[in-house]
């Protein structure tokens, strides 16, 4: 188990570099870059300006930047970000949480209400129910999570008042877990809202594959109750491939956190990616893609444990 | 069936485990917060998040505003556009003989009990240490206007500093005002690494409020200097800036009152928080104005007679009935009308699209078949930049481009990202390009003086300027920046739109909001809640 | 038989119906609109829906309808312009993986790899904020970052089709091997690539819409539906329509796709047939 972990993480090493040479040579090698906001300055000279790029060791040509980018980041120096001026491992990790939060409350909600209609889609007798349910399904897919984004804020926080206008906590607050909850409730709604249809969707279709199968009519056929059928046969299978998928859909979870995090001003990397972008702040978008990327490959592996624990024909090895 | 819950449930426990570390880790224990009860502190809520509170590292206007919190300057201006002392105890006169050297030399006398906020004095050595830290070259800082012109900085004693000059400079008083005048602590700051201190994220000053914490993205929490130099004040015990980036956001926390200022509305949400009975509109001024710049050492903007078009067949009065909602009026000087050097009588250019035809026919631009006019088989094609990013922007763009057109001028639009935009601009790698830009109170040459992004050369009217920033006494140049404007009009190197404001929304329970030159946030340390 | 089984399915159906209307209502727009959709008219902005502005006015006074029409055409070749090429890409690499195997499959399963460690969008802002954008070059680049689904599915079908007899008959005949490939083994195995095809010209409609949001989108004068509708949300309240329509065109564009995906996955798989 640990040496299939560890085979795992090891092989994806060679991922993280590749992903980190692209982005460092899309970053770096355009025309123009941070240091030219100083030459705005009438009183700066050309002079000026190079001892900015030098400072922050922008003369150099690009591979020479990457190794050395590469030897201090694997020593756990991620540099110093140009526009917040403060190493950049910190600037992202007081943020990551967040993230990792609202993402993996995203996950819990869409997965208790996708799992919910898509039994419900896939077993109500009527069929009027399961078109549906399907129908609702691809809606919650289709609507662009900023629009709905803001009418949850609209409906739900300026005219109900029953969540607050944003943010992650209430500010000089102590602690309390209401308060949070308070607070992640809406984002988290709005951006499961998407994974609550690709669930129900998923399991919908598996799940009626399922219960034409061969085994689960032999089992109604020996009289076994409806739901017993469900239960014990089909949503079995059907789930498993829902912890792969579940591992496959993380970048686009964090693509929808993007978005959530500006419409209800959640403090999540997303919008510190955003304004580094905007402001060139080479590190920073170094720093938060990387770590992002970490994220992902972490996930993969563990949702591949998880699928290998749960299913007995994957054997660690 | 007890087999299969079995099975199920490492990913389960997978996500439980991630989301009570998750929240286990965002509740990091913040600074003993024990928050003010509410009529002793206020909410102002900032559309975008100062990058540092590091004076002078930062040009963003949510940067200056939140260092006005725990910063001071020399002096200020009021609401009446008058200069006040604020750490200096008077403004510097010729009769004060502040002003020495035929404004040459500028003394500064710093109060007596101004402390920083950990008790320590204010002192001259601490203005030297401000100039020093702003002219140092190796560090990055985007602005070093006149500081830059000092020649050295004279500790005349432990309460006086003398500003020296080489030549007459009569810009120093709008400096230490306004934008580049936050003084700075050398006995915290001193022999470090400035570039990357701590103290970008936990600055120390000697402004009425002090930064306790900060929160990345969400909020930064103030609370009261106890050793600020004004007995009683501030009269609010802490002060909270929420960060606010999306739109809904911003409206829902208004409509439920839950922030006291709401900064840099835009002219879109005039009518949202016209509706709220508990909020008012608070226009915050600015000497900035929106502006089209016309390159005028372009082939084709050079011609006089086309920047001259150009300015003929935009119809301002609508965009700033419309668009602006009525909040301005068009503008034809460079400098606006609330400029105390202002010239109100400079040639106008009313939307006028014959007059604009007119002078593209004497231009020798001939309108072709498709309505766009041609000169030597060439089309009149001009490309118009801009910061990507600003629905507002756009808007005025589309309606010029829409203007244009109708006199036979064909444009496109070029976006650039804000940080591209001033390089882009040095380079003169553009024709014609919308933004804004604020001057100073006094005198206002950073435009035409400076940047110069424009390229204009008529050295008539530069020469009028250059002579106002050496003349000491305010009527002569007051008589000499009005004269510019005039010939400045005439020329048209720059087209300007209208003035720029900043909306702020203030909740009616606050007491003492008044946004100057200063700062939206100068005078925070009058505010009271009812 | 695939065309009849599609067409009983009538959420696919309808959305195929749908779709082909908007294409066909986009394709006319110069026919179809009242107005220029560039027309500024700032006196009469955000005005509501009316006879003369069928969908209300926006902030500068165009009209909503006619600017809904043109910015269907570059939100719809948007969607179709990335799937196409993303398929392009992705059929290409996957079946010359799949079937040479080799160095080059290593190659590309690594870039595959590294590519899935971000989410598109991600790498789509990044390529936006240093590259200059334009609607094509946004093409380019959604394309670049979302064809790797579609080669791992047509190299995973290429390695069966590989090893069935018909391929060895072609090369017993003496057919050259990429001939094959193209020829015989291909064709075969795009078949699950129309599914995933059609959802990314929703995928891609979607992504454009939350890269206008985030200030990366396609800039002016191209309009496009993503587009209109985040310059409505200044509007929400004072002028509903102007995010309305937009939004409904969307999600009808997106859910209508995702129906027909839907019917096509059902009818070309074939354990379904003769059900």
């Amino acid at each position: 188990m640990t040496r299939y972990f560890g085979l795992r993480l090891a092989s994806a090493l060679p991922r993280l570099a590749l992903i980190s040479i692209f982005l460092f040579a899309l970053i770096h090698t355009p025309p123009g870059g941070p240091a030219d906001i100083y030459a705005a300055d009438p009183s700066a000279t050309a002079a000026d300006v190079a001892r900015i790029k030098e400072l922050w060791g922008l003369d150099q040509p690009v591979p020479l930047q990457y190794g050395r980018w590469l030897r201090n980041a694997i020593s756990g120096d991620w540099g110093q970000s140009f526009s917040e001026r403060r190493p950049v491992l910190a600037t992202v990790l007081e943020r990551l949480p967040n993230t990792v939060l609202l993402t993996a409350s995203a996950v819990a909600i869409s997965l208790v209400f996708g799992l919910l209609l898509g039994v419900l889609g896939a077993s109500h007798p009527s069929r009027a129910v399961r078109e549906g349910v399907q129908g609702a399904a691809v809606l919650g897919l289709s609507v662009p999570t900023f629009w709905s984004g803001a009418l949850v804020l609209l409906i739900f926080s300026a005219n109900l008042r029953w969540i607050p206008s944003g943010g992650a906590a209430t500010i000089g607050a102590p602690f309390s877990i209401g308060d949070r909850l308070l607070h992640l409730v809406g984002p988290a709604l709005v951006l499961g809202s998407i994974y609550i249809a690709q669930w129900t969707r998923y399991l919908q279709a598996g799940l009626s594959e399922v219960l034409r199968e061969d085994y689960v009519r032999t089992a109604r056929a020996k009289g076994l109750a409806g739901r017993v059928v469900l239960v014990r046969h089909a949503l079995r299978n059907a789930v498993l491939p829902l912890i792969t998928l579940l591992g496959l859909e993380i970048p686009r979870l964090l693509s929808g956190a993007l978005v959530t995090e500006v419409v209800f001003a959640w403090p999540g990397v997303g919008r510190l990616l955003t304004g580094a972008l905007l402001q060139r702040d080479y590190p920073l978008v170094m720093g938060v893609l990387m770590l992002l990327a970490f994220a992902v490959v972490a996930v993969n592996i563990l949702t591949d444990v998880a699928y290998a624990l749960v299913d007995p024909r994957v054997r660690f090895g | 069936m007890t087999k299969n819950s079995d099975r199920s449930r490492p990913s389960l426990v997978i996500v439980i485990l991630a989301l009570a570390l998750a929240i286990a880790s965002t509740a990091v224990p913040s600074a003993p917060s024990a928050a003010a009860p509410a009529s002793r502190r206020a909410t102002i809520g900032l559309v975008q998040e100062p990058r540092t509170l590091m004076p002078h590292f930062d040009l963003l206007s949510v940067a200056h505003e939140t260092q006005n919190l725990a910063f001071e300057c020399l002096l200020a201006i009021d609401e009446k556009g008058n200069y006040v002392p604020r750490l200096a105890t008077e403004v510097p006169s010729t009769r004060n003989d502040g002003i020495g050297g035929e404004g040459r030399t500028y003394t500064f006398k710093i109060r007596n009990g101004a402390k920083w906020a950990d008790g320590r004095p204010v002192t001259a050595e601490d203005v030297e240490f401000t100039w020093q830290v702003i002219t140092n070259r190796s560090l990055p800082i985007p602005s070093r206007v006149i500081w830059s012109d000092v020649q050295r900085v004279e500790v005349v004693n432990p309460q006086t500093a003398r500003l020296h000059f080489a030549e007459p400079n009569s810009g120093v008083l709008a400096v230490m005002a306004t934008d580049s005048c936050f003084i700075m602590p050398k006995h915290m700051l001193a022999g470090s690494d400035l570039s990357n201190a701590p103290f970008h994220r936990k600055p120390l000053g000697s402004g009425p409020f002090q930064v306790q914490e900060w929160t990345a993205g969400s909020f930064i929490r103030l609370t009261k200097n106890p050793s600020y130099w004004v007995a009683g004040k501030p009269a609010l015990d802490e002060l909270q800036v929420r960060i606010l980036p999306g739109t809904e956001g911003q409206r829902a926390a208004m409509q439920r009152g839950e922030v006291d200022l709401m900064m840099h509305l835009t002219t879109a949400d005039l009518s949202f928080v016209e509706r709220l009975s508990d909020y008012r509109v608070v226009k915050s001024p600015t000497h900035a104005q929106w502006q089209f710049w016309l390159h005028n050492e372009d082939p084709i903007l050079s011609d006089k007679n086309v920047r001259q078009a150009l300015a003929y067949g935009l119809d301002r009065a609508t965009i700033t009935k419309s668009l602006m909602r009525g909040t301005v009026e068009p503008m034809d000087a460079a400098l606006p009308p609330s400029h105390p050097m202002h010239n109100a009588r400079v040639k106008k250019y009313p939307y006028n699209v014959e007059q604009a035809r007119g002078l593209l026919d004497r231009a020798g631009w001939v309108a072709g078949a498709d309505g766009i006019r041609r000169k030597d088989g060439r089309p009149l094609r001009l490309e118009i930049l801009n910061i990507a990013g600003q629905v507002e922007r756009r808007q005025v763009i589309q309606i010029a481009q829409e203007n244009w057109r109708r006199v036979g001028i064909d444009t496109t639009i070029r976006e650039i990202d804000a940080p591209a935009f001033p390089p882009t601009m040095a380079q003169g790698n553009f024709q014609i390009a919308y933004g804004s830009f604020g001057e100073r109170h006094d005198p206002a040459f950073a435009l035409w003086l400076g940047t110069n992004w424009q390229r204009y050369r008529n050295e008539r009217a530069l020469g009028l300027l250059r002579r106002a920033l050496t003349t000491v006494r305010r009527d002569q140049r007051v008589s000499l920046v009005r004269e510019f404007q005039a010939v400045a009009a005439e020329d048209m190197p720059i087209l300007m739109v209208a003035p720029r404001i900043f909306l702020n929304a203030a909740h009616q329970r606050l007491d003492g909001y008044v946004p100057t030159l200063s700062g939206s946030l100068w005078g925070a340390q009058n505010w009271q809640v009812k | 038989m695939v065309m009849r089984r599609f067409r009983r399915n009538r959420p696919a159906a309808g959305g195929a119906v749908v779709l082909v209307v908007l294409a066909v209502v986009s394709a006319a727009a110069p026919f179809l609109a009242t107005h220029r959709p560039d027309a500024v008219d700032p006196l009469n902005m955000l005005q509501g829906p009316s006879a003369v502005h069928w969908m209300g006015t926006d902030d500068i006074g165009r009209d909503t309808y006619s600017r809904l029409l043109y910015a269907g055409r570059v939100s719809l070749a948007l969607g179709a312009g990335v799937a196409v090429l993303a398929v392009g890409i992705g059929a290409t690499l996957g079946a010359v993986t799949g079937y040479f195997g080799g160095r080059t499959d290593a190659i590309v399963g690594a870039v595959i790899d590294a590519l899935l460690t971000l989410p598109a969008i991600v790498l789509a802002m990044v390529s936006g904020a240093f590259l200059q954008l334009n609607t094509w070059r946004l093409v380019v680049i959604l394309s670049l970052v979302s064809w790797t689904t579609v080669a791992r599915l047509v190299r995973a079908q290429v390695l069966t089709l590989r090893a069935w007899p018909f391929v060895e008959e072609a090369r017993a005949m003496g057919a050259a091997e990429s001939r094959i490939l193209f020829r015989y083994v291909l064709p075969n195995a795009l078949v699950p690539v129309y599914v995933s095809g059609t959802l990314l010209v929703a995928y891609a409609i979607l992504v454009e819409s939350a890269l206008s949001f985030l200030g990366f989108g396609v800039p002016p004068p191209a309009a496009t539906w993503g587009g209109m509708l985040n310059a409505a949300q200044l509007y929400y309240r004072e002028a509903p329509w102007l995010a309305i329509f937009p939004g409904l065109a969307i999600t009808l564009v997106v859910a209508s796709i995702n129906f027909v995906g839907e019917g096509l996955r059902e009818a070309l798989d074939p354990r379904l047939r003769g059900k």
